[in-house]
C-alpha cells in the first residue's frame, strides 16, 4: 500500500448503540478511537430506515448507569419512557413489583427507541474529544495481523489499528474475519412487534402475559403508547402481521382479555425470528467482540442491548486497565480476561431463556404443570427477581460504569 | 469480507540479526508472547507485578497516578528481560527501557517482537557484571523478576544490579522463597502436576529467601522495604498480592541519596 494509513489505536466497527456507548466511553477514557459505519452518524442519521429501525429497548437500571457515568443519561431520559412497574402473569395468577421492591431507585429502567437511543448517542460521539468518526464508511476490508489490524473503509482510506472491536450486528463481518464460531439454534417462533396506543394511562407498568400460543409483553413508550411484542409459532406470526389492523387488535383482545384494554394500533407490525447464538470466545488476537456481534438470545425478558451494554462496560475496563500496566491493548494476553468475564454472563441469560421459553411453549399438560409449579415454587418471582438483580446490577462482577456513583 | 489487504509484518533488520534467522526468532517471539502457550503462567502473573511495578514507582518518585505515560523520563534496567514480557510493557508506560538478557535468542526474539509492537526497548546480549565493567550509567529503576534463581550466585548478582541503581532510585525483584511450600507448589505443583513449567525449571536449593535477599541489597548500600506476597487462588485461577511471601514474594529497594 503506497499511501500510510490513519492510525488509530481502536477501530471500532458499527455505530449502533453498543458500538457509539463503546466509542464514548473509550474517548473519555483518552483513547484515540475511530468508529466506522455504512451509515450517517448523528441526529436524524444512524439507522433510520435500516433493518431494526423500529426495536424498542428496555434498559435495565444497572445498565442505565452506564449512559449517567457518560454523561447522556440525562439527555436520553428526555426521550425515554421510565419503568416504574413490572407485572407478569401466568394463568390467572398475577403479581407486581415495585422499584422500591427491587431496590434500584425510582425507575426500574427504561424504555427507548432505536432512533431516538442512537440519535443523541451519535451527537454526543461527534463531541467526544479522542474519537474519529468515519461515517458513512463502512469496513469493507479487513486484514488481521498479528501486532494489528488495517481496515479498508470504501472510499474513504484506510485505518490501521491494535485493536478491531466489531459492534456490527449478528452477521458481524469482524467476526467472519476470525476464527471465532458462532453457535446455537433457532426457535420455531417468531416475535411480532409493533407499537400501540390505550385508553388507560399504562403507568409506567411493564407488562408480560403468558399465553397459551406463547408469551406477550407491552413496554410502556413515551405519548401513552407501548410496545407490544408477541412471541407465537412462525405461521401464526405471519398470519398476525398479515391480517387487518382491526382483525389484530380483536384477536390480542381474544388471546389476552384484560391485557390491553381497548388497544389500538399505532404503528405497523413485523416478525423477527427468534435464535440463540452465542460466539465460541468474545476476542482473538487483535479483535473484539460486543453486542449482538458475540450474542443474540431470546427477547423475552428484554435482555439483549442489557447484555451488550454489559460487554461495552466491562471491555472499557479491561482495555483501561490493560493500558494502565503496559500492556499491548490488543493483544490476546490482555484481551482474555473479556472474553473469561463476559461470555459465561451470557451463557446464564441465554439458558434462563431457553428455560422460561420451554416452561411457556410446552404442550398443554406440561405447560398446565409448569404453571402449577411456578405458581408453587414462585417462578414468576423468580423472573422477577431475575429482572430485579438485573437492574440494580449485581449478577457478576460490575464492570466500573455500571457501579451506583458514591452517595 | 474478502482478505485483499496484505498486512505488512516485515520489521527492519535489526543489526544483529541475520535476516536468514529471522522467522525462528519470530517463531521463539511468538511463544514467548502467546498467552496459552509454553509462557500461559507468566502471562497469567504478569498484570499482577505490572501493576506494583507501576504503583511501586509512582509512589516512590512522586508520579501523578492519572498520567497515561507516568514513566516518562525514567532510564529502566530489566534484568533477564527474557522475551521482553516486562521490558515491552515499560516503554509503553514510557520508560527508556534497557533489556538485558544472557540468552542470545531470548534478545533476538524480543527485538523481533518489540519492533513489531512498535515499541523502543535497547536490547542487550550480556550479563550484569559486563554492564558494570563497561561503566554503564546508573538507572532510576533496576528490575530483577524471576532471575536471582537461575544466576549461579545470586547474592552476587543481587550487589550487582544494586550498583546500577541511581542514589535515590529504586529495585524492583520478584522470586520463588526457599520454603518447603514453594517447593511443593512451585516445583511439584507447577512443573510435575501441573506441567505449567517444563521439568527442572527450578532448582530448590537456588531459590533465595527475602532475609538473603533484603540482606545482599542492604549490604550493597539500599534501603529494603518488607518483602509482599503474589499468591494464587486456584478457584479464581487469579493472582494477587498478598501478605503470604511464602512462595512467590516481590522486595523493593532504594538507593538512599548522598
Amino acid at each position: 500500500m503506497s499511501v500510510k494509513p490513519n492510525s488509530t489505536e481502536i477501530l471500532i466497527s458499527g455505530a449502533g448503540p453498543a458500538g457509539l456507548t463503546l466509542a464514548l466511553g473509550l474517548g473519555r477514557a483518552g483513547f484515540s478511537t475511530t468508529i466506522a459505519d455504512p451509515r450517517p452518524v448523528g441526529p436524524e442519521g444512524g439507522v433510520r430506515g435500516a433493518p431494526g429501525a423500529g426495536r424498542v429497548y428496555l434498559v435495565a437500571a444497572g445498565c442505565w448507569r452506564i449512559f449517567d457515568a457518560l454523561g447522556v443519561g440525562e439527555k436520553l431520559r428526555q426521550v425515554a419512557e421510565p419503568v416504574l412497574e413490572v407485572a407478569a402473569a401466568a394463568g390467572s395468577d398475577a403479581i407486581a413489583f415495585d422499584g422500591h421492591d427491587a431496590g434500584a431507585g425510582d425507575a426500574l429502567g427504561y424504555v427507548i427507541e432505536n432512533a431516538a437511543l442512537v440519535d443523541v448517542l451519535g451527537a454526543a460521539v461527534l463531541e467526544t474529544a479522542n474519537v474519529e468518526v468515519r461515517a458513512p464508511a463502512g469496513v469493507t476490508e479487513l486484514a488481521i495481523g498479528a501486532a494489528g489490524v488495517r481496515a479498508g473503509l470504501g472510499d474513504s482510506g484506510d485505518v490501521a489499528a491494535r485493536l478491531v472491536v466489531g459492534c456490527d450486528g449478528v452477521r458481524s463481518a469482524v467476526r467472519a474475519a476470525t476464527d471465532i464460531g458462532f453457535e446455537g439454534w433457532d426457535y420455531d417462533y417468531q416475535a411480532v412487534s409493533t407499537v400501540m396506543t390505550c385508553p388507560d394511562a399504562h403507568g409506567g407498568r411493564a407488562r408480560q402475559a403468558f399465553l397459551r400460543g406463547g408469551p406477550i409483553a407491552a413496554l410502556p413508550m413515551t405519548e401513552g403508547r407501548v410496545n407490544v411484542v408477541w412471541s407465537v409459532k412462525s405461521a401464526i406470526a405471519e398470519a398476525l402481521v398479515a391480517m387487518s389492523d382491526a382483525a389484530f387488535e380483536a384477536e390480542l383482545d381474544r388471546q389476552a382479555p384484560g391485557f390491553l384494554p381497548d388497544a389500538r394500533l399505532a404503528g405497523p407490525r413485523g416478525a423477527f425470528a427468534l435464535s440463540n447464538r452465542i460466539a465460541s470466545r468474545f476476542h482473538a488476537e487483535r479483535v473484539a467482540l460486543a453486542g449482538d456481534s458475540a450474542h443474540i438470545v431470546h427477547p423475552l425478558a428484554g435482555q439483549g442491548l442489557n447484555l451488550g451494554l454489559k460487554d461495552v462496560a466491562a471491555l472499557i475496563d479491561v482495555i483501561t486497565e490493560a493500558d494502565r500496566v503496559g500492556l499491548d491493548i490488543g493483544s490476546e494476553a490482555a484481551l482474555i480476561p473479556y472474553t473469561q468475564w463476559r461470555r459465561a454472563d451470557v451463557v446464564a441469560t441465554a439458558a434462563a431463556m431457553e428455560g422460561f421459553h420451554r416452561a411457556f411453549t410446552a404442550p398443554r399438560p406440561v405447560r398446565m404443570i409448569s404453571g402449577a409449579a411456578m405458581r408453587a415454587a414462585g417462578g414468576v418471582r423468580g423472573a422477577r427477581s431475575m429482572f430485579a438483580k438485573e437492574a440494580a446490577g449485581v449478577l457478576g462482577e460490575t464492570p466500573s460504569l455500571m457501579r451506583a456513583p458514591a452517595a | 469480507m474478502p482478505k485483499t489487504l496484505e498486512f505488512d509484518e516485515s520489521v527492519p533488520q535489526s543489526p544483529s540479526i541475520d535476516p536468514a534467522e529471522i522467522e525462528k526468532f519470530r517463531a521463539m517471539a511468538s511463544e514467548w508472547w502467546s498467552p496459552t502457550g509454553k509462557f500461559a503462567p507468566l502471562h497469567k502473573f504478569n498484570p499482577v507485578r505490572l501493576d506494583f511495578i507501576r504503583k511501586t514507582a509512582i509512589d516512590h518518585f512522586g508520579i501523578d497516578d492519572s498520567k497515561r505515560r507516568p514513566l516518562t523520563g525514567l532510564r529502566l534496567l530489566d534484568a533477564g528481560c527474557g522475551g521482553g514480557l516486562v521490558s515491552e510493557p515499560m516503554g509503553r508506560l514510557g520508560a527508556s527501557v534497557t533489556g538485558v538478557d544472557a540468552g542470545a535468542a531470548n534478545i533476538k526474539a524480543a527485538t523481533v517482537h518489540a519492533e513489531s509492537a512498535d515499541v523502543e526497548v535497547d536490547y542487550r546480549v550480556g550479563a550484569i557484571e559486563g554492564l558494570l565493567a563497561a561503566g554503564e550509567p546508573s538507572f532510576d529503576i533496576v528490575l530483577a523478576l524471576e532471575v536471582v534463581e537461575h544466576v549461579v550466585d545470586p547474592a552476587r548478582f543481587l550487589a550487582d544490579c544494586a550498583a546500577l541503581v541511581k542514589p535515590g532510585g529504586l529495585l524492583v525483584m520478584g522470586t520463588l522463597n526457599r520454603t518447603a511450600k514453594a517447593f511443593a507448589l512451585a516445583i511439584v505443583g507447577a512443573e510435575y502436576v501441573m506441567r505449567w513449567l517444563p521439568q527442572g525449571t527450578h532448582e530448590w536449593s537456588k531459590f533465595v529467601t527475602p532475609m538473603e535477599a533484603a540482606a545482599a541489597l542492604t549490604g550493597a548500600g539500599m534501603l529494603t522495604a518488607p518483602a509482599t506476597g503474589v499468591t494464587y487462588n486456584p478457584l479464581t485461577g487469579k493472582w494477587s498480592l498478598s501478605n503470604d511471601a511464602s512462595v512467590n514474594y516481590l522486595l523493593t529497594a532504594t538507593r538512599p541519596k548522598p
